[in-house]
């Protein structure tokens, strides 16, 4: 356990190196607030084992594909989402008035990538219960795992966990304070990231 | 968003073997509904600190970071990079589209079929207006006129009662149309006018046959001939 969690600063510390190398980024990225996401990523890496140490690398594997993709691909044209139907969806917030034509195309592209990792990693949990058909509870599974998708608690019911096995009783025991701390912060974007480091500690010992 | 969409983008990632339920596909439809408005909300702060009203992709990709999707950020930039050059060239070709919907828009209009009203010329009544003009030289009594009445009289074979009422107003063509309507009507008009005139017929009339046997045999004979 103890080279475990040695071995994830280094990790770390290659990702900021990765962030920090890259010219684009550093006038968006001011150190002070690079280190909020960090910590909040470290914090799912402690609950990996052997096979999400598998999933991670395929994690990797995906995101190298992501840019090989666009790196490759000539024609950006292929429409997998429409333009049209991400503009309404942006413009469901009556502040935002006016969107670039860039936005929705990144948006689709975005959205792309969010549906295939939320998709490979309720694969993910599929595979570890040996089953083909990817069900509601591999998502919300996938959802309660990682950090980032703490915006999609309130579409996880609390009662599809409880049939399942004890890793899943273990998850529904953590989905309630989970739930309880994110709503408040669910309207104020900016806590999201703050509130989970204490209840994670909690967790922790 | 569109489910085929979602579903078209899952079957990307997953193996060939596996399966997803509806539910399953339904609630990754609505994470990427609720994504888009979390990353937007987000940039939207960006926009209203700077004092901006147009959200641009720089605003996304700052808000991604910020919430944590610190892996899209860099792809994303690629991507946001090739499409604008691939947008300058676009623009070009968007040009040219217009064109043949304008060409196709020019041979819609229809003729409209023109309606021809045929007038149909109503021919004079010229046998009613020669015995008039006839009878006018009877009057007369002239030998070379009685010679044209022949013909006219021979025209009309059926009509021989009429004429010898016509002679009565052979000047006068306005009580020509009285007596073409009314003939007792034309005879009282006539009375101050012509009154021998009208006693001579009145007798003739009962001895009609007679009178035009005193005055013109040899005119009568040669009517019937032909």
């Amino acid at each position: 356990m103890d080279q475990n969690q040695h071995g994830q600063p280094t990790q770390e510390a290659v990702g900021k190196n990765q962030y920090q190398s890259n010219p684009m980024m550093a006038p968006t990225n001011p150190p002070s607030e690079t280190i909020g996401p960090y910590v909040t990523s470290s914090f799912p890496r402690e609950k990996q084992h052997a096979p999400q140490d598998i999933y991670q690398e395929q994690l990797n594997n995906f995101w190298a594909k992501q840019c090989q993709e666009i790196e490759e691909t000539t024609d950006l044209r292929t429409h997998s989402l429409p333009y049209a139907r991400i503009k309404k969806i942006m413009k469901a917030d009556r502040d935002v008035r006016m969107v670039s034509a860039e936005a929705p195309v990144l948006f689709a592209k975005a959205c792309e990538m969010f549906i295939m990792e939320l998709t490979m990693k309720a694969w993910a949990n599929a595979e570890d219960h040996r089953r083909r058909i990817l069900q509601k509870s591999d998502i919300a599974s996938a959802i309660s795992k990682t950090d980032v998708f703490d915006f999609l608690e309130d579409i996880v019911p609390r009662d599809v966990g409880i049939p399942r096995s004890s890793i899943a009783q273990n998850f529904d025991l953590s989905m309630p304070p989970h739930q309880n701390v994110t709503y408040p912060p669910y309207y104020v974007p900016a806590m999201v990231t703050g509130r989970p480091i204490p209840d994670q500690n909690h967790h922790g010992p | 968003m569109p489910i085929t969409n979602v579903t078209k983008i899952t079957g990307q990632i997953l193996p060939n073997n596996a399966k997803i339920s509806y539910d399953a596909m339904d609630m990754i439809q609505q994470g990427a509904t609720k994504y888009i408005n979390f990353v937007t909300r987000k940039a939207k702060e960006q926009c209203q600190s700077e004092y901006r009203k147009i959200m641009n992709a720089e605003d996304l990709l700052w808000a991604m970071k910020k919430l944590g999707f610190n892996d899209y950020v860099e792809p994303l930039t690629a991507f946001v990079q090739r499409y604008r050059n691939i947008e300058g060239s676009d623009l070009f070709t968007s040009h040219k589209e217009p064109i043949p919907h304008i060409e196709n828009n020019e041979p819609r209009p229809n003729p409209m079929p023109t309606l021809e009203i045929l007038h149909s010329p109503v021919p004079p009544p010229v046998h009613s207006s020669k015995p008039y003009f006839s009878i006018d030289t009877s009057h007369r009594e002239l030998i070379p006129h009685t010679e044209n009445n022949g013909p006219s009289l021979g025209l009309e074979p059926n009509h021989m009662p009429t004429f010898e009422m016509t002679p009565l107003s052979p000047s006068v063509h306005p009580f020509e149309s009285y007596f073409s309507i009314d003939p007792d009507t034309n005879l009282e008009i006539l009375d101050p006018n012509d009154i021998n005139e009208i006693y001579l017929d009145e007798f003739g009339v009962g001895c009609s046959n007679d009178a035009f046997n005193n005055v013109d045999v040899s005119a009568l004979f040669k009517h019937d001939q032909p």
